[in-house]
């Protein structure tokens, strides 16, 4: 069996990807992107997780469901807001959105 | 004796009346005033009958408790209160009456009568302290309205100067009463009159204390050296300058070594102390009094010079004379001060070479002044030589040889300076521009001054041979034996003679040569100046404490201002320099979680000691 | 399965994942890293078959791969910025952030190494669907409800944030 830590470092490593793209990207659809590739990392960690320390409850998997459901439903409504902001800057580049700036 | 309350209680109405009520009643104010201060003059007469009659009183109750002390409100009725009740009454009823008269038409007439009330309430119950405590309240209480008082015309810079130095003057004094206080306290464990009086104290102790109350009477009573500021006080008005600085408050002063006089006959110290300073100052006023030439600056300086008599009496052991010589001198200088007040009413000038020949057509002004004026002058059988002579005497007895030269020659100032002044005033040819419509004052003018040149006739015998010396039996509360010396007697009278008869040498007839006493004489420009005091005070106190406060401002601004400024400065500047933390970018802030995500768990590993 | 065959499964969808998230990552145009994403969604759902995961699986393929990258293809020829899409942040946070994300994993690493772990010997659930499905009825069913209504309101909250201004 490929051992449980495997799973956990690349999930991490998934993670620290998603991340940097979400703290560097300057589109902002890009950023949504970004936070897709983290929550399936995390997914995965939750998969992993059920399969080795608790296989016959599957309750990582069920967690899994959960957490596609809420990131679809997060993307949505993030795509509606972009869409929104798209419509009244004519523009969706994060370095133009500092009106809270000093 | 429950109506002993009310003496106190009516002018404090009259006061609180008049303060919410003054300016809408206006010239009405003065009835309730008159109406408060008439009542409680009878009440005071009945006091005082009842007090011949040999009752006594003293009625008290308990305001404040803390710890051992307990803090009395009372009132204690004896002889010498009984008599200053009267005194204070009847002189502030007459001045009301002046008033009338002499304030008509002043924009402030309710503020006046409201003052004039409270203060008579306050000196009311001084009069009246079982307790050294209420005695300082109400100190304090008059010293504040004759603040007041003297700033009455505070538009004028002159007159709020002069009570700011008044108050400014006495506080000094106040300053070691209030020491006197704490020692008596710490010592005696009371400050209950009856207590204190009771108990045995060390001489040292004794006289301590009885000089630093007498601290407090310099300066009340105008003493040298804190009488500087009784003729500045006189930019009020006459009638004020009559009730406050001729009768009542200066003689607060006096009063309070006459109360406290047990205490004072344990301390012989004391009892010499205050007899030097009394004499000093009746002899230095006398001799300023000589050369002024403003009418109330003169009437100032000889109540300076009195009030030494007083203390002089009392100082050398005579009691009954000092009190005698407080209680005429009331009278005959709330006349000299009315009757000033009259004369300046018609004439609108202050100063007595504006004045002249006035006798004819002030006759009633004139011819009370002129008693007034040989009471003071000590002639029998007005007032003022009862009780001078009594005083004389006791300094001679006392075997006080130098006081007692220095009292005679006083004397002789005493009668040359007021007949200098009633002869410049009232007689010879009119000199001011006035003389024309010069008219007698009116009846509620002229009738206080009647009344009061009665007394100054007769409240003398009270204390003669042809009374039995009623009045010395009486405020000693029994035997008085009296051995006449005529020899002093005689000397009193005739110095005082002497010194009418130089008076209109001078200034009635052209018999001396003009330049007796030039203008250029180095001892006339000592005297015109007052000794220069107020000068010295100036350069030495005044000065100084103007640049220690300049000094202590300069402080308060730059440094404690510019630390409480500097400290808003600096938050200013922390906050500036902070604000560029806020960019306005969301990822910035999503980068500094991330990191202080990482940061913290290095942290939690090392301090779990995982590396 | 055969230890030797699932290591190389393994590591084959490991250079997918990591090689086609750094793409997303990293691409100049915006619509191949939309590609690249549902290509690393596709290894995911790979890995969940790996781990017995076959529902869950397919579910990725249907929600994700089907649906949130057509979505998010959509969203971005909507905002029409394709290519030229520039990569550096604002403010010049990208070696901050490199350093602090290699931290947070060598952390991770550091921790997983020396942990051991309870691995169960049981077998794993046969038949996930059904499984699934029962906990779902029974065990889990207020997440479930909850979850519905979850997406019924993003459902409608995406529409009326994103329609056009007069419109109902």
């Amino acid at each position: 069996m490929i051992p449980l830590s495997y799973y956990l470092i690349l999930s991490g490593v998934l993670f620290a990807i998603g991340m940097a793209g979400v703290l560097l990207r300057r589109n902002a659809v890009a950023v949504l992107l970004s936070v897709e590739i983290m929550l399936n990392s995390a997914n995965l960690n939750f998969v992993a997780f059920s399969r080795y320390i608790a296989p016959e409850q599957a309750s990582g998997q069920i967690f899994a469901l959960f957490v596609m459901a809420v990131g679809a439903a997060e993307v949505a409504v993030g795509l509606a807001l972009i869409l929104m902001i798209y419509r009244n800057m004519q523009s969706v580049n994060l370095d133009q959105f500092n009106i809270f700036r000093w | 004796m429950d109506y002993l309350s009310l003496i106190v209680l009516l002018p404090v109405l009259s006061f609180i009346l008049l303060v919410v009520f003054g300016k809408r009643l206006g010239d009405k104010s003065a009835y309730l005033s008159i109406l408060a201060v008439g009542t409680a003059f009878g009440l005071s007469v009945k006091a005082l009958l009842d007090v011949m009659g040999g009752a006594r009183a003293d009625l008290t109750f308990t305001w404040l408790t803390v710890g051992d002390l307990e803090l009395t409100f009372g009132l204690l009725l004896d002889p010498l209160a009984g008599m200053m009740l009267v005194v204070v009454t009847f002189v502030s009823l007459l001045v009301q009456l002046f008033s009338v008269g002499y304030m008509h038409g002043d924009k402030r007439y309710g503020w006046f009568y409201a003052c004039l009330s409270m203060f008579t309430a306050s000196m009311l119950l001084l009069v009246f302290s079982p307790n050294f405590v209420q005695m300082y309240m109400a100190w304090e209480g008059v010293g504040l309205f004759s603040y007041l008082l003297v700033g009455f015309w505070f538009e004028k810079r002159s007159a709020s100067n002069a009570a700011k130095k008044a108050f400014m003057v006495t506080r000094v004094g106040d300053l070691g009463f209030a020491i006197g206080l704490i020692i008596l306290f710490l010592t005696a464990g009371t400050l209950d009159m009856s207590q204190v009086f009771a108990m045995k104290f060390a001489p040292e102790t004794a006289s301590l204390i009885a000089i630093l109350f007498f601290f407090g009477a310099i300066g009340k009573s105008a003493q040298f050296p804190l009488h500087v500021w009784l003729p500045d006080a006189m930019e009020g008005p006459t009638p004020v300058s009559a009730l406050i600085h001729a009768a009542t408050m200066v003689a607060a002063g006096v009063y309070l070594v006459a109360r406290a006089y047990p205490l004072f006959e344990q301390g012989p110290a004391a009892m010499e102390f205050v007899a030097i300073i009394g004499t000093i100052t009746a002899f230095m006023a006398a001799t300023i009094a000589l050369t002024a030439t403003d009418i109330k600056k003169i009437l100032a300086y000889s109540t300076v010079s009195q009030l030494g008599y007083m203390m002089m009496g009392l100082g050398v052991g005579a009691f009954a004379a000092g009190t005698f010589h407080l209680m005429n001198h009331a009278f005959f200088k709330a006349l000299l001060f009315l009757g000033a007040g009259s004369v300046i009413h018609a004439v609108h000038s202050q100063e007595i070479f504006d004045m002249g020949g006035l006798s004819r057509k002030m006759k009633i002004t004139s011819l009370t002044f002129v008693i007034g004026g040989l009471a003071l002058a000590g002639i029998p059988p007005f007032s003022g030589f009862w009780s001078k002579d009594e005083i004389l005497l006791g300094a001679f007895d006392g075997g006080y040889m130098g006081i007692f030269a220095i009292g005679l020659l006083t004397a002789l100032f005493t009668a040359f300076y007021t007949f200098r002044l009633i002869f410049v005033v009232f007689f010879g040819k009119a000199r001011g521009h006035h003389a024309d419509h010069v008219h007698e004052s009116p009846a509620v003018m002229a009738v206080p001054l009647i009344l009061l040149a009665v007394l100054a006739l007769s409240t003398g015998l009270l204390g003669s041979p042809f009374t039995g010396y009623a009045y010395q039996s009486f405020i000693l509360g029994g035997g008085f034996e009296h051995h006449t010396n005529y020899m002093v007697m005689g000397l009193s009278i005739g110095v005082a003679v002497l010194g009418i008869f130089g008076a209109w040498l001078k200034y009635s007839t052209n018999l001396l040569p003009s330049n007796v006493l030039s203008k250029n004489n180095i001892v006339y420009k000592l005297l015109v100046n007052n000794y220069y005091i107020d000068e010295i005070y100036e350069f030495t106190l005044v000065r100084p404490t103007h640049a220690i406060a300049r000094y202590v401002l300069t402080f308060d601004q730059k440094v404690i201002d510019g630390a409480v400024n500097g400290v808003a400065k600096a938050t200013a500047r922390i906050g500036g320099g902070l604000k560029y933390v806020q960019t306005g970018y969301a990822q910035n802030y999503a980068l500094v979680m991330v990191v202080s995500v990482v940061v913290l768990i290095i942290w939690s590993f090392r301090a779990m000691e995982l590396f | 399965m055969n230890d030797i065959v699932s290591h190389v499964i393994f590591f084959a969808l490991a250079v997918l994942a990591v090689g086609s998230g750094v793409l997303v990552v990293t691409g100049r145009n915006l619509f191949h890293a939309a590609m690249f994403l549902g290509l690393y969604l596709l290894s995911i759902a790979g890995y969940f078959f790996l781990l017995n995961a076959d529902f869950i699986g397919i579910m990725q393929v249907f929600v994700y791969v089907g649906g949130v990258v057509v979505v998010l293809l959509f969203g971005i020829m909507l905002t029409a910025q394709l290519t030229n899409v520039r990569l550096t942040s604002a403010m010049e946070q990208r070696w901050v952030t490199i350093v602090s994300l290699v931290g947070l994993v060598g952390l991770l690493v550091f921790v997983i190494k020396d942990t051991v772990f309870r691995i169960s010997a049981l077998a794993p659930v046969e038949d996930t669907i059904s499984f699934i499905g029962r906990m779902f009825m029974t065990d889990y069913i207020l997440p479930f409800e909850v979850i519905s209504v979850l997406l019924l309101a993003a459902l409608i909250g995406a529409v009326i944030i994103a329609r056009e201004e007069g419109g109902k």
